[in-house]
């Protein structure tokens, strides 16, 4: 029965692959990376008047309204009728370009950057085979089959995170493509004496990309992949580095930044590496950061309401840290309380108020040390702002601890 | 003609029987093999069902083509006349419910000590909770305790409000010694999702807004069964549809050998919490 | 036969001459039961092939998990690389199900046999009230068109399971397809629930009231005594399902929180679409109710577990639904095929109205593995065991029925016996999932999938195929090819078997339901070889079960038109349908037909037939064995 039952299925088999195609396990050797819109925020000045009625309306709109209703009834709360003030709003907006260009940039990079079938980045030797990137074409190929399987119905064929199941998903899944990645733990460092210099933005590291694949997104749609191997693992991370070098480079030419393709991808790469299109080996502007260790070390138990009220954290987060002007004094982030926080927005124009920190979920990870790193070194595309010179190292690991207290005070 | 259509009803019997044993005999193709103390009892249930319930398939099917085989009437062309028999009747149903009763009671007290929870906690009034086990789309969250290296043993996590003091996260993985009952307490954060682990014979929807205690075990396991690092990896994967990611959410209940291992790991774990190693970022 | 021969049936004076109605109220709204049979038979068949399809397309993404679609990828799924999307295979499972349930199934076999077949089988013109009969079916169109639409919804149809359990259907978020697709699938059923609520009263009305004279309750064939007590069933058991779907639709436009709790984790997915329902009254220019709407979220402080309980309470008993009016028509067809009396006829009948009463207690045994009390649990498995009795006595009587038979093997009998080979094999599997114990095991896995299709494929579309092969001659007066169904019962009979019998055993390996690929992360490699062979072997068979079922659809359609004229009574049987003609004009019988015996009077020593029609006055009364 056996030996009839495999002859069977395998002309079965035979004849529908040969229907269907052989190495259809892959992407199809035709399909190219493609240009499709960038989506990003831009910061808007609006005047909005609160009418007769008692709504609040944005003055001499052109089109719809920059913000949500609700959104311009928080910010106009304090106004009486027929009053009007100037706002700052986030808005979205959509960088699109001429169909030509867009087909002249997608040939352009096709040389530098490959096809999703075949994916390689055309760069130095030295660049391709550093640890913190890995782009050999082989490994890109392996990185690139299990994208396809795993990663392609979310985040999109490069990368842009308007995969097919993407659009239903709120947040929606990453858009690799101008390099921004919120959960790192590298910091900008002054190439001269070898400081930090948190504010400015910086790519992550390798292994940052990897925890992000191990641990998913809690409360997001990511999933966690912690169950792939290690070689898997950086097969991916290596591939996503791809689709995010592709997408710089292609943001240069697509915003007019530069013209020449070679120029964009060098540039793009040695960004992602050194911290800067000027980095290079010896000029390394990106660094992890390697926090000290906390002082009076991490034992001892939970701290009660009354400790917690004389703790140095609440001092520095009522105080230098200006936690409160965006998470308030509850760390709930309240619209009721911080009306701003109703519509602001990340870098790519999507709706990201500041997180209610009383929930208990760190989607950045819940170790100490990714707390410490989200306040250090801020939250990238975010409004999270990095603690800079504002706040040393002891006040911040004070704040981690109060912050990290808050979702098991009562309420 | 007849024998072409007894035949073919023969085809059900044969194949059924068939798949069985050639499933059986394949390897990877049976029951997972079981590794927990109530699955000594589930599995003797699931063969003692399946005596019973192929010896059934075998009579019926068999009888069914019997019927067939000797289709002609015995009369003239007619069929044997008769309109039922009340001593077969009872007989049947006499023998029938009491085979079904029997297995009603018989395996009341098994699903007692899988899911009773006033019974399991009457048997090991002192256990504590391994872990908090957090369902959510699409992963897998387990809150496991923090060592104390103070006590020298794993800290007391307040599974209503774990912390960072007492607990710390992991994703898709749970950690557990063999050879003793572990207690989880399982919840979600969106949807109904189900904590199955397929060797450990354990089962349980998580339920949004509750949070419900899994007992299980892993007590049938061999020094040889362990790998180099003392432990053995066992598939756990969610069991009610939670959406698009449902079959993404594999995980893995890594066992570990004994007590103290684990209890090695856990403090390994705690210390490397917050180290940062300068090229890997631990 | 004339329209205007004189009627005397019936106690209500019918209302004589009528002029032909024309095309429209004659096939469309008409109000013969024959009619709207018919019409309940091609919308089922048609949904048969639909979801058929979603079938076939589930076997592609099971066998070849890692594989671009053949030949529509790179149309359905462009952005994908060609790939079926996960959400896309949640959405064809849900939606396979659901489809082939509701639209096929209970339709087909209440809606198209109990139809046609009650007022036949009793003897009266019509249904006691053919208004409401018409009205029965025409509450299906909007469930159809609500069914279809739904998968042109912005994230596609219903992607919860056919169970829709919540809160993954009642958060617009948490699927895509629990947007307006979930919506409208609340919609198409509350449709088919009225639609079929209609029915049943009326079936139950007829049965009981209109019977013709001699025509004791006992004297009445199998088929209707089923068609009886499931529309008893269906009464009782639709106002709750009802309840279930409104509640169900409230809380999926976040008007309610019946199912959605309160304490869960603060998450943008509830609050991902607040201004759903807002948006929609907006659009309305109905603002002041898109003000009331919340702004931060949707109402909470309900219970997930309440659905089970409303959503199964009616879906059990929904399985009887499902098999008892198949389970009585093949007790006719092996009767009359087998020339013998129905063995142990009124044990049959007791057995019907067991499993229909057990039917609304076992509710639980979906439920084991929920969260619900497992005490409770406990007392559902007792019954749901216990269930199984009156299932296995039907059996034994169906087989003891062949033993000593002079069985005419024509395809509604080939048919019918494998009604009974096949359902044997799902009432057994049913003890593994019963058991609670082993329930923790096979909860959610294949087996429960295998089960399923065994008693809803093996069991109900074999009965219906067996009803249709038997009672085509009546409905369109002409023969269907004996050859060409023997040959699609062969096929379909062996592909089947091939196809889902090795269900069985990935569940036991532990293959879980609704899964988009099977393979698993770190099992052995012989689990997955294993795995995907059973999976190859599963979808080759269905392709090809699928596939050929051209050859039924063919000789349905050849012999509408061109098959031979069939006789009154082609299978000389005894019930009072095969004394109309055949088609039977509208009302039926040309005079009162009169009842003198049982309908199981087959191969009576005393008759020189083998058969003997019950509305057949013999000179001499004969006895009839009792039953």
């Amino acid at each position: 029965m056996n030996a009839r039952c495999t002859c069977m299925l395998l002309t079965l088999g035979l004849s529908f692959v040969l229907l269907a195609g052989c190495d259809r396990d892959q992407y199809p050797a035709s399909l190219e990376y493609t240009f499709t819109p960038y989506p990003r925020k831009v910061a808007k000045t609006i005047t909005i008047k609160r009418e007769a009625d008692g709504k609040v309306v944005q003055v001499g709109a052109e089109g719809p309204p920059a913000a949500a209703p609700d959104v311009l009834a928080a910010l106009g709360a304090d106004l009486q009728p027929g009053q009007e003030k100037g706002v700052g709003v986030d808005a979205q907006e959509i960088l699109d370009i001429p169909y030509e260009r867009q087909a002249a940039i997608n040939s352009e990079l096709k040389q530098f950057f490959g096809t999703p079938r075949d994916p390689r980045v055309e760069v130095s030797e030295e660049i391709i085979n550093d640890p913190e990137m890995r782009l050999q074409p082989e490994h890109l190929q392996e990185g690139s089959k299990l994208y396809r399987k795993l990663c392609l119905y979310c985040h999109g064929i490069n990368g842009d995170g308007a995969g097919p199941t993407g659009a239903f998903l709120n947040p929606r899944p990453r858009d690799f493509r101008r390099g921004i990645f919120k959960f790192r733990s590298t910091v900008k460092i002054n190439p001269d004496n070898k400081k930090p210099d948190p504010p400015a933005q910086v790519t992550p590291s390798f292994d940052d990309i990897k925890r992000t694949l191990q641990r998913g997104v809690p409360t997001a749609s990511m999933p966690s992949f912690n169950l792939l191997s290690d070689r898997d693992l950086d097969a991916l991370v290596s591939y996503v580095i791809h689709l995010s070098l592709r997408g710089m480079a292609e943001y240069q030419l697509a915003t007019g930044e530069t013209d020449d393709p070679e120029q964009a991808t060098i540039s793009a790469a040695k960004r992602w590496l050194y911290g800067s299109a000027r980095g290079g080996p010896n000029r390394m502007e990106k660094a992890v950061y390697v926090p000290p260790a906390m002082p009076g070390g991490w034992g001892g138990t939970l701290p009660t309401s009354a400790e917690l009220k004389e703790s140095p954290g609440l001092k520095v987060y009522r105080g230098d840290g200006k936690c409160v002007e965006c998470h308030w004094t509850d760390g709930r982030s309240n619209p009721l309380d911080v009306p701003t926080n109703l519509g602001r927005m990340n870098d790519w124009g999507q709706l990201n108020p500041p997180r209610n920190l009383t929930t208990g979920v760190y989607r950045g990870g819940a170790r100490p040390v990714d707390v410490f790193w989200r306040i250090k070194l801020g939250i990238a595309g975010s409004g999270m702002p990095a603690a800079a010179d504002t706040l040393s190292d002891e006040d911040i690991w004070h704040l981690v601890d109060y912050v990290m207290a808050l979702p098991t005070q009562q309420r | 003609m007849r024998y072409f259509w007894a035949l073919l009803f023969l085809t059900v019997p044969v194949l059924g029987v068939g798949l069985f044993v050639f499933s059986y005999l394949r390897p990877g193709g049976w029951l997972p093999s079981n590794v927990s103390t109530i699955g000594d009892e589930i599995d003797f249930l699931f063969y003692a069902i399946l005596a019973i319930t192929g010896v059934v398939f075998v009579l019926t099917q068999l009888l069914l083509v019997y019927a067939m085989v000797t289709a002609t009437g015995r009369t003239a062309g007619k069929s044997t006349y008769t309109h039922g028999s009340k001593q077969l009747e009872i007989a049947w149903t006499l023998l029938t419910a009491a085979i079904l009763l029997f297995i009603a009671f018989y395996q009341v007290p098994t699903w007692a000590k899988a899911k009773f929870f006033g019974q399991f906690k009457e048997a090991h009034p002192d256990i504590k909770p391994t872990a908090l086990v957090v369902a959510s789309q699409f992963q897998w969250q387990t809150r496991q305790a923090l060592w104390d290296d103070a006590a020298n043993k794993p800290r007391e996590f307040n599974w209503k409000s774990p912390n960072f003091r007492d607990s710390f996260e992991m994703y898709n993985e749970l950690h557990m010694p063999a050879g003793e009952p572990v207690l989880i307490y399982l919840t979600t954060r969106d949807v109904i999702h189900s904590f199955w682990i397929p060797a450990m014979r354990v089962k349980q929807d998580a339920l949004p807004g509750t949070v419900i205690p899994v007992w299980f075990d892993a007590s049938k396991l061999k020094p040889t069964d362990f790998g180099p690092e003392k432990t053995k990896e066992f598939e756990w994967v969610c069991a009610e549809l939670c959406g698009w990611g449902h079959y993404r959410m594999r995980a893995k209940v890594v066992v570990h050998a004994t007590r103290e291992d684990y209890n090695a790991w856990l403090k390994q774990k705690t210390a490397e919490l917050n180290t940062v190693k300068k090229k890997e970022g631990a | 036969m004339a329209d205007h021969a004189v009627q005397h049936n019936g106690s209500h004076g019918h209302h004589g001459d009528h002029h032909e109605p024309s095309f429209l109220f004659k096939y469309v709204f008409s109000l013969d039961h024959k009619v709207i049979g018919i019409q309940f038979l091609f919308s089922g068949l048609v949904f048969m092939i639909l979801g058929g399809l979603l079938a076939v397309m589930i076997r592609i993404q099971l066998a070849f998990p890692d594989y671009s679609f053949p030949l529509f990828g790179q149309y359905l799924f462009p952005s994908n690389a060609g790939q079926m999307t996960p959400q896309f295979y949640t959405m064809i499972v849900s939606m396979h199900a659901s489809v082939m349930i509701f639209f096929v199934i209970i339709p087909l076999l209440t809606g198209a046999f109990g139809n046609y077949l009650i007022p036949l089988q009793i003897g009266y013109k019509d249904m006691a009230f053919p208004v409401m009969n018409m009205l029965s079916y025409w509450f299906m169109p909007p469930a159809f068109v609500f069914i279809i639409l739904s998968f042109f919804m912005e994230g596609g149809a219903a992607a919860a399971g056919w169970t829709s359990y919540p809160t993954l259907s009642v958060i617009r978020s948490a699927a895509p397809g629990s947007g307006y697709g979930q919506t409208f699938w609340y919609l198409a059923l509350l449709c088919i629930g009225v639609s079929s609520l209609l029915g049943s009263i009326n079936y139950m009305t007829t049965i009981i009231n209109c019977r013709a004279p001699g025509m004791t309750m006992f004297r009445m064939p199998m088929t209707t005594w089923a068609m009886f007590i499931t529309a008893t069933l269906q009464a009782f058991a639709l106002p709750v399902l009802t309840v279930a779907l409104l509640f169900g639709l409230l809380d999926n436009l976040e008007i309610t929180a019946f199912f959605v709790p309160s304490n869960l984790e603060a998450n943008e997915i509830i609050q991902s679409y607040p201004r759903t329902i807002a948006n929609f009254f907006q659009a309305l220019g109905m603002e002041r109710f898109a003000e009331r709407v919340s702004s931060t979220g949707r109402p909470t402080g309900g219970q997930p577990l309440m659905w089970q309980h409303l959503f199964w309470f009616y879906s059990h008993p929904a399985v009887y639904i499902m098999i008892l009016p198949a389970m009585g028509m093949v007790s006719d067809i092996i009767a009359t095929n087998a020339r013998k009396p129905l063995f142990g006829y009124v044990p049959m009948v007791l057995s019907v109205a067991g499993i229909a009463l057990l039917g609304f207690i076992v509710w639980g045994h979906h439920m084991f593995m929920s969260g619900m009390s497992p005490v409770l649990g406990s007392v559902f498995m007792v019954s749901t065991i216990m269930i199984a009795l009156p299932s296995a006595i039907k059996v034994f009587n169906w087989i003891f029925t062949m033993l000593g038979g002079n069985i005419r093997f024509t395809t509604a009998m080939l048919n019918a016996m494998a009604f009974v080979s096949l359902f044997i094999i799902g009432g057994l599997s049913g003890i593994y999932m019963a058991s609670t114990p082993t329930d923790i095991h096979f909860h959610d896995t294949y087996f429960i999938v295998a089960h399923i299709h065994y008693v809803l494929f093996g069991g109900s579309l074999f009965g219906i195929f067996a009803g249709i092969y038997h009672w085509f001659p009546k409905m369109f007066g002409r023969m269907m090819n004996e050859f060409w169904g023997k040959v699609h019962f062969v096929l379909t009979f062996l592909l089947f078997n091939l196809g889902f019998y090795a269900m069985h055993n990935i569940g036991i390996m532990g293959a879980p339901r609704r899964y988009a690929d099977l393979r698993a992360w770190i099992e052995t490699q012989d689990y997955n070889q294993t795995m995907m062979l059973f999976n190859h072997l599963i979808s080759f068979s269905v392709f090809l079960l699928v596939g050929l079922q051209i050859i039924f659809v063919i000789n349905f359609f050849y012999s509408l038109f061109f098959g031979p004229k069939a006789p009154r009574n082609p299978w000389e049987a005894n019930t009072l349908e095969w004394v109309a003609p055949s088609p039977p004009p509208h009302g039926n019988f040309e005079e009162l037909p009169i009842v003198y015996r049982g309908p199981y009077e087959y191969s009576h020593p005393q008759v020189a037939e083998d058969y003997l029609p019950q509305t057949r006055k013999l000179d001499q009364p004969i006895a009839e064995g009792h039953h």
